[in-house]
């Protein structure tokens, strides 16, 4: 395969999960605030949004409109949903040969979707129905990646900058939860249940709730919160499952026998193993440290991956 | 006579023009009698819905064309699609298969003649300096012999059919011609809506054209028996790019931009995740300028420097053959019927309309005295710019053409404004069937000892009420054509 294709369906993966990421965590922070044990300031989730996706406003343009047409809208923001879908269907578009019709039927029908959508809607009453709608169409994406290409270099390359993408965003939403609830100071009596509140925040907006819940059999709590995504390596949104995927992929395309000590396999492998045998209780000696290095570390496994294979 | 109340009974063919579909008895022709029959059947509303139907697959699966402005999003549109299909005879096409192969035979053999001998200069058939000024006879090929002789692998005849009913060649394209995607796009489309028609009429299939590309680039390598063939675009801006992509999945070979490209040693690599791989053949998707900057132009950043040393030493075939320009100019067209019998000794099947050329004094003369009543075209354009059609223009327009022409004779040719016949065609908006003019271009294929003709082609339709361009930056659409 081309190093420029390659390359595009590397991004093409990268960008269409983090739409669905920052979709999800818009929608499940916005209308979570509505049903706080507290009531908590609008300001509180608007800001949780921004940082989830990495950008800011100037104090004088802070509104409600304003954060959430920045997130999907606007064009200047790199990170906003409207910019990755034009990155991810130009990556698509520029591997149109690759990729099977139906994937690329798919990306393109959303591509239209979010640049038809009525952006005053959007902002006054719609904000469900288009973070909704953007998750739903982003699934049936990613169902015809998985059904209808061959499961070769070019799916792997895909799936690769996919998972990569995901560690990163669950990292980042751990990260950005954690500061919301640092920034919340509250007294004793209201702590239990707005933590509780802001867990399960964090836990949909990761779509982990549920199943979290069932393998604990017991009230959500921080501990086995951050060790389900972090640690479970059977579900696909946990950190190690992205990682263990990582490296199943990076070997197909690789095929070493014995990686050499500075190439992007070398590292995943090295994280994925130093991760799997990492308990909770060592990574909350210092879960701040943890978060840093293991986000520097999966921006270097994606610096070398271009470096290696993307870039000839 | 109940043929008659097609289309609501409001189908009012124009006068003085062929019309495809009635005669001029007003009876539908016989081909046409089973489209006639099953759309008797559907009113307006089911015209809107087959009409927003086709759409909506063309938006969805991308099939769409680039209009060349700053602004690199919103510029995507819809190829337009017509859902009523021209159907052809399959008598008649016989006579157009037989003449493009013939055609197009013959340019292949000028080709090689004004490259290597130079007979047909010699005998005074084509005058020398005609050839000679052309801005498309490439220096670099003289003297060099491509692979398995052939030139022009893939041209596209361009016909129209005036009013006296005979087919009339109206431009040959040898050099990449564009719209074979759309073809096989509006066919797919077609096959969804009108299921029942298809199993009645049986147009001839051209599902296969992929594999037959395929075969005819296979057989023009450089000789090895698993040749490495891809396509070269420009990329994903260029207007034709949906085309570019489409015919690489379907070959299953990889599309390749000039930067993905790499010549060592006069053998051409592309650039793969697992290091170098060599490539045999290049269907070319970009103009002989910017194919290789070390050769033609040096600020060309679409092509691969040294792409043209490594052709010219036989480890690489471009497809089509760069040079060939020189044969489609427009003047040379003017004497295709004495280049058919020079090389072939045979009379064309397919005729040439009389064409004027403002180089040579006789024919200025005339064309300086008669604009209104002609159509004059620059030899080197493509995409129907600069053409200006003589009864359209106001007296200041008239003028500013012959200043035109005077300050450059040689780029002018002129031809009478033949009549291009009409087809019925749905009108979006005013939601009716009404005639709008055609043309066909059709696609020849020759490769080493094979040739063949995609059956039917590309119709073009102008979709604009009295518009003689059907080119798609001209506003045109297209339509499923069928051969029966």
């Amino acid at each position: 395969m081309l190093s420029r294709i390659a390359n595009n369906l590397f991004w093409m993966g990268r960008y269409i999960e983090r739409i669905e990421h920052t979709a999800r965590y818009t929608k499940v922070n916005y209308f979570s605030a509505m049903d706080a044990p507290i009531s908590i300031q609008k300001e509180f989730v608007l800001n949780s949004i921004l940082k989830m996706n990495g950008s800011s406003l100037p104090k004088k343009d802070f509104n409600e409109q304003n954060v959430l047409q920045l997130i999907a809208f606007d064009k200047k923001n790199p990170g906003s949903i409207i910019s990755s879908v034009i990155n991810a269907r130009e990556n698509a578009r520029g591997a149109r040969d690759i990729i099977s019709t139906e994937l690329w039927e798919t990306i393109n029908k959303y591509y239209h979707f979010v640049l038809n959508y009525d952006q005053q809607l959007y902002k006054t009453t719609g904000l469900f129905d288009f973070t909704q709608n953007s998750i739903e169409q982003l699934t049936i994406v990613k169902g015809q990646m998985d059904a209808t290409l061959v499961h070769n270099e070019a799916w792997s390359i895909i799936k690769l900058g996919l998972y990569l993408e995901r560690a990163a965003q669950i990292l980042r939403a751990i990260k950005t939860k954690m500061d919301d609830i640092a920034s919340l100071r509250l007294d004793e009596k209201e702590s239990a249940s707005m933590l509780s509140h802001q867990l399960a925040a964090m836990m949909r907006g990761l779509e982990s709730f549920d199943m979290s819940r069932k393998h604990y059999r017991r009230a959500p709590n921080l501990n086995d919160s951050l060790e389900f995504l972090l640690l479970n390596d059977r579900f696909p949104r946990s950190v190690l499952s992205c990682l263990r995927k990582v490296t199943e992929q990076i070997h197909v395309i690789s095929a070493a026998k014995t990686p050499s000590k500075d190439s992007a396999e070398f590292l995943a492998n090295k994280k994925y193993s130093g991760l799997k045998h990492l308990t909770i209780e060592e990574i909350n000696e210092d879960l701040n440290g943890f978060i840093n290095k293991t986000q520097n570390d999966i921006y270097l496994i994606g610096v070398k991956l271009v470096d290696e294979y993307f870039s000839f | 006579m109940k043929n008659q109340n097609l289309f609501n009974s409001n189908y009012a063919p124009k006068n003085g023009v062929y019309d495809e579909y009635v005669g001029d008895d007003k009876i539908v022709r016989l081909h046409y009698n089973a489209l006639s029959q099953q759309f008797s059947e559907y009113n307006t509303q089911d015209y809107c819905k087959f009409n927003e139907e086709a759409k909506i697959v063309f938006f969805n699966e991308g099939i769409t064309f680039a209009v060349y402005s700053d602004n690199p999003l919103g510029s995507e549109k819809i190829f337009p699609f017509d859902f009523i299909p021209r159907i052809i005879d399959h008598k008649e096409w016989n006579k157009i298969e037989k003449g493009a192969i013939q055609r197009n035979r013959a340019i292949n053999e000028f080709l090689k003649d004004l490259y290597h001998d130079k007979k047909i200069l010699k005998d005074g058939i084509v005058p020398k300096e005609l050839i000679y000024s052309s801005v498309n006879m490439s220096p670099v090929m003289e003297g060099f012999m491509p692979k398995g002789g052939i030139y022009n692998h893939i041209s596209g005849t361009d016909l129209i059919r005036h009013n006296d009913g005979e087919y009339y060649v109206l431009e040959d394209n040898v050099r990449c011609p564009s719209g074979v995607s759309y073809v096989l796009a509006n066919r797919n489309t077609l096959k969804k809506t009108f299921p029942k028609l298809f199993s009645k009429c049986q147009p001839q299939p051209i599902i296969d054209y992929p594999e037959k590309l395929l075969t005819m680039l296979q057989s023009v390598s450089p000789g090895i028996s698993a040749p490495n063939c891809v396509v070269l675009t420009p990329g994903m801006y260029n207007s034709a790019y949906f085309e570019h992509s489409f015919l690489a999945q379907s070959m299953g070979v990889e599309l390749v931009e000039g930067r993905d490209l790499f010549v060592k040693n006069d053998v051409v690599y592309m650039k793969t995740i697992h290091g170098p791989e060599r490539v045999h053949v290049i269907y070319r998707r970009i103009d002989d300028p910017f194919l290789d900057p070390l050769m033609f132009n040096p600020d060309s950043v679409l092509g691969t420097p040294g792409l043209m040393s490594a052709y010219l030493a036989g480890n690489v075939t471009l497809v089509n053959a760069p040079g060939t320009g020189v044969a489609d100019d427009k003047a040379v067209y003017a004497y295709m019927p004495e280049i058919i019998k020079y090389y072939l000794g045979e009379e064309q099947i397919l005729k040439n309309v009389p064409t004027y050329r403002c180089g040579v004094d006789d024919d200025f003369k005339y064309v300086m005295e008669n604009i209104d009543k002609l159509v004059v075209k620059p030899v080197d354009e493509s995409g129907g710019y600069g053409i200006s059609i003589g009864n359209t223009l106001t007296k200041e327009q008239i003028e500013e053409v012959k200043v035109n022409i005077k300050s450059n004779r040689r780029k002018y040719i002129a031809q009478p404004i033949m009549s291009l016949s009409v087809h019925p065609t749905f009108i979006e908006g005013e939601d009716t069937i009404e005639p709008r003019h055609i043309d066909l271009r059709t696609f020849c294929l020759l490769g080493k000892n094979s040739e063949y003709v995609l059956p039917g082609g590309l119709t073009r339709v102008a979709l604009k009420r009295g518009n003689l361009i059907v080119n798609s930056s001209q506003g045109g659409g297209s339509k499923d054509t069928w051969v029966i």
